[in-house]
């Protein structure tokens, strides 16, 4: 057998290790995403709310992306917390999920991007990877 | 998720983001598995969904009704296999990470300070920065 052939090819990797940053106030759907990019070559950083996410980003930690549900519970939401980046971090793609808003309203483009849920993890991963492509 | 016996699995709950990142970016490159949570309902999901966890790393003061130190005293009661450290300040979280790490084959040059520092300085620019805007509201 030739094991060359018989072998998946390997996940796809980030060219670097980009930072992203999870938030999302439901403790195992931010846990598998996290674990899952992890395993992709990411690092990951996770907040439960947008005022820790918004803390974490303006602590200096480093953000290269951000993916956000919208309802994080009773707080700012993740329109919120991508309207906040755009302000203070306008060059860091934010990748917006939800399982209540169709995301027909939310503005699209490079730097924002949208994916319902329950999504797929792979196509999670391969948003992140094309929004965080340089142009 | 952990089915790598190699690795042991730790739990980092801790409520404050800006620590719970650092430690648990520092105990990843120390070569553990890292969960983090923010209170004993994030534990208990994760053990219902089947999670070998091997240490709970916890803050004396977590989100949610149940502290730190019930939790410790319900996991002695049903999963005493689970070693419970209770943390009650950044330089106690800092210096129980800075033993597990050296505790683990993955070691990591520890410079206590170093961590100490750096977790400071994040929390006070982040906290700034909350002030920064609540003033401008």
């Amino acid at each position: 057998m030739i094991l060359d052939e018989a072998l998946p090819l390997p996940p796809a990797k980030p060219k670097e290790k980009s930072t992203i940053l999870v938030v999302d106030d439901q403790f195992m759907a931010r846990w598998l995403v996290s674990e899952f990019l992890r395993e992709h070559g990411y690092k990951v950083v996770e907040a439960v709310d947008a005022t820790e996410a918004m803390g974490l980003a303006g602590s200096g930690m480093s953000i290269d992306a951000v993916f956000t549900d919208v309802q994080l519970g009773s707080g700012p939401n993740g329109h919120e917390v991508a309207r906040w980046f755009a302000k203070h971090r306008p060059t860091i793609p934010v990748l917006l999920t939800s399982g209540a808003d169709d995301g027909k309203t939310t503005p699209r483009g490079k730097l924002r991007q949208f994916v319902p849920k329950p999504y797929d993890l792979a196509q999670v991963e391969q948003l992140l990877r094309a929004m965080l492509e340089p142009e | 998720m952990n089915t790598n016996n190699n690795t042991s699995t730790i739990m980092v709950l801790e409520p404050d983001a800006v620590v719970r990142a650092a430690i648990s970016e520092f105990l990843r490159d120390c070569g553990y598995l890292v969960i983090e949570g923010v209170s004993a309902d994030d534990l208990h999901a994760a053990l219902e969904a089947d999670a070998v966890i091997d240490v709970v790393l916890a803050e004396v003061t977590l989100k949610g009704s149940t502290t730190g130190f019930e939790l410790a005293h319900g996991l002695r009661q049903t999963q005493p296999e689970i070693a419970v450290i209770l943390v009650s300040s950044i330089e106690n979280v800092v210096e129980k990470a800075g033993d597990l790490c050296g505790r683990n084959p993955v070691r990591k040059p520890y410079h206590h300070e170093e961590i100490l520092r750096r977790i400071r300085m994040l929390v006070e620019r982040r906290d700034r920065l909350a002030r920064d805007a609540a003033a401008k509201e």
